[in-house]
């Protein structure tokens, strides 16, 4: 089974090697003939990066930062049980607890686990990850002279977020929890061991260890979803993006799907969506902004691992249709 | 022994990786080809990324040697190694009118695209107190735009045009040609760079010239001209009445940066 293993290994060391080494000469020989397009791309592809990476970086850091030195037990100890105060703490609780939405689904399903009210725990989920302090920030600096799209993105999202809690409270949902133990929520990278009796070298070391596991496990949904625009962008006629404009609604549809796909982290999304912004009118983009943190598939798979199927299934469509609607008569009259 | 060996595989290419994002942007920001990919506003930021980036690649050499069994995988790291390939093999395109992802043109500074504005207030550009017509006041001083000041007064002439008509003005800029434009019509144009190369959008002042057609598109040059107002697609615009245009070097900074 070792022999099997380091077999393995090698093989998988030895592709990547070959892929990375045939990417670059592509890249390579690519230089002699004309690619302009190739290299436009490109530009737009790292161009996007470079903004997303800090931002994300920063909020690796944070959320690095509370796993580290801010136990769940003082968490839940924040959140009343009680429905009514607890609605209140749960759409203001994400600025003092800066979770974005990658990390956010392990630290809902643990406030579930130790008693929090079900809607106040899903509120809580969904508007933590828009009004974050960093996430406000990085709208703030993808949307220079119009500090309307931050305010926007953080008001709508606590009112959607707010409307599909009540929903919840009002259907009377029981915590539909997977009764298996196994806490599937966690990646690899978030192994449940206490940080509360090691030395402070040791967690300063844990912080930037873990920052760098959040980093490499998140990282990658930023990579594809810039990848994607830069590509859309490049070979997709912005001829079809007008006539697109002038179906009602289906822009918005469109963005939520996007947003729903590319997964990208609410810390640097603001960037994807900015660059629609000459393609896509104010509310569509509004759509990938304040749905792309509340739903997408690395956060509906997450949401498997610890609730039953038909309950996620259940909200993921609740979530879609509350922001449709919101966002779409929101757009009708004030947009 | 064989633990180890598994480590290193994917820690020091993770390692790598972190490494090499670093050394591309600490380059790229010490080069001055960061301005081709984002605004310079993000730069502090890029830098702060590069040092973190840093930190947690040197705590990682120390995983190297720690035979702590976990479940790490090489192959998502493949996700990284595109960009990093990429970003060091490929140089930055500098747009011009041909890229195709260019926004529409821009020939005033209101702001279209987020909700409705207030005019933003009238600054430096037209002397206060000057409000006297085209024709009584011909000793007005000629407003120059180049790449300093360029989005400053696209915007202050945009947000007071009845006190700029008639004012001298000097533009440095590429030639712009649209389908929408008359023969007569260019824009003395410059790419404006909101956030990053992915959004970049030419903006400019219309120019009326009656050897319009024959300026070739993309080449640099300096229009002197008087400021007017027309009428384009519905909107009030200004437009420069072309006196005579001269051949210009391309400015070291390719594109503006507003805000």
């Amino acid at each position: 089974m070792h022999e099997k293993d380091s077999t393995g290994g090698i093989i998988s060391g030895i592709m990547l090697f070959a892929a990375g080494y045939f990417l670059f000469s592509l890249f390579r020989a690519a230089d002699t003939f004309d690619i302009t397009g190739i290299k436009v791309f490109n530009t737009i592809f790292i161009s996007i990066l470079m903004q997303a990476l800090p931002f994300m970086l920063v909020g690796v850091f944070v959320s690095s930062a509370m796993h580290v030195y801010l136990s769940d037990e003082m968490l839940v100890r924040i959140f009343p049980l009680r429905n009514g105060i607890g609605f209140l703490t749960a759409m203001l609780g994400g600025i003092f607890f800066p979770v974005c939405e990658c990390a956010i689904v392990p630290v809902a399903v643990r406030l579930v686990k130790k008693g929090v009210a079900m809607p106040v725990a899903l509120v809580f989920m969904f508007s933590a990850p828009i009004i974050n302090p960093i996430v406000i920030i990085s709208t703030l600096y993808a949307f220079p002279g119009h500090p309307e799209a931050a305010l926007l993105r953080v008001g709508l999202g606590l009112f959607i977020a707010l409307v599909i809690g009540l929903i919840i409270l009002l259907l009377g949902i029981r915590t539909p929890l997977l009764t298996v133990g196994h806490d599937a929520a966690c990646c690899d990278c978030c192994h449940e061991e206490s940080f509360a009796h090691k030395s402070a070298g040791y967690k300063v070391r844990a912080l930037f260890s873990h920052a760098g596991d959040e980093f490499f496990d998140v990282g990658k949904y930023i990579i594809v979803g810039a990848f994607m625009t830069g590509l859309l962008q490049t070979i997709i006629p912005r001829s079809i993006f007008v006539d697109l404009l002038s179906r009602d609604g289906l822009s918005l549809f469109i963005m939520m799907i996007t947003a729903f796909l590319f997964s990208a982290c609410s810390t640097s999304d603001a960037f994807i969506a900015r660059s629609f912004l000459d393609r896509f009118s104010m509310g569509p983009v509004m759509g990938f902004m304040v749905f792309g943190p509340m739903m997408d598939i690395k956060n509906m798979l997450m949401l498997l691992g610890n609730f039953k199927k038909t309950f996620v299934l259940f909200l993921s469509v609740l979530v879609f249709l509350v922001n449709f609607i919101v966002l779409y008569f929101f757009e009708k009259m004030f947009l | 022994m064989r633990a180890i060996k598994r480590l290193n595989k994917a820690i020091s290419l993770e390692i790598i990786l972190l490494a090499g994002f670093a050394v591309f942007f600490i380059r790229a920001a010490a080069t001055g080809s960061v301005s081709l990919y984002v605004h310079p506003r993000v730069v502090p930021f890029i830098i702060f990324a590069a040092i973190a980036m840093l930190i947690i690649a040197l705590v990682r050499v120390g995983d190297l040697f720690r035979s702590r069994h976990d479940g790490r995988k090489a192959l998502p790291l493949i996700f990284f190694i595109i960009p990093l390939v990429m970003a060091f093999t490929i140089p930055p395109q500098s747009f011009d009118s041909t890229t195709g992802t260019l926004g529409d043109i821009r020939l005033s500074s209101e702001a279209k695209e987020v909700a409705p504005q207030s005019d933003k207030p009238l600054e430096e550009g037209v002397p206060p107190g000057d409000e006297q017509d085209v024709e009584t006041a011909p000793a007005r001083s000629t407003l120059v735009m180049d790449t300093e000041n360029y989005a400053q007064c696209l915007g202050d002439v945009s947000a007071d045009l009845e006190s700029s008509i008639g004012m001298p003005i000097e533009i440095l800029g590429f030639v712009y040609h649209d389908e929408q434009f008359k023969a007569d019509e260019f824009v003395t144009a410059r790419l404006m760079m909101v956030c990053c190369a992915a959004d970049m959008q030419p903006v400019g002042f219309l120019c009326r010239y009656d050897g319009a057609e024959t300026l070739k598109s993309d080449s640099w040059i300096t229009v002197n001209g008087v400021i007017g107002k027309t009428e384009f697609n519905g909107e009030t615009i200004p437009y420069v009445k072309v006196d005579h245009i001269d051949e210009a070097q391309k400015p070291d900074q390719d594109y503006i940066y507003p805000y």
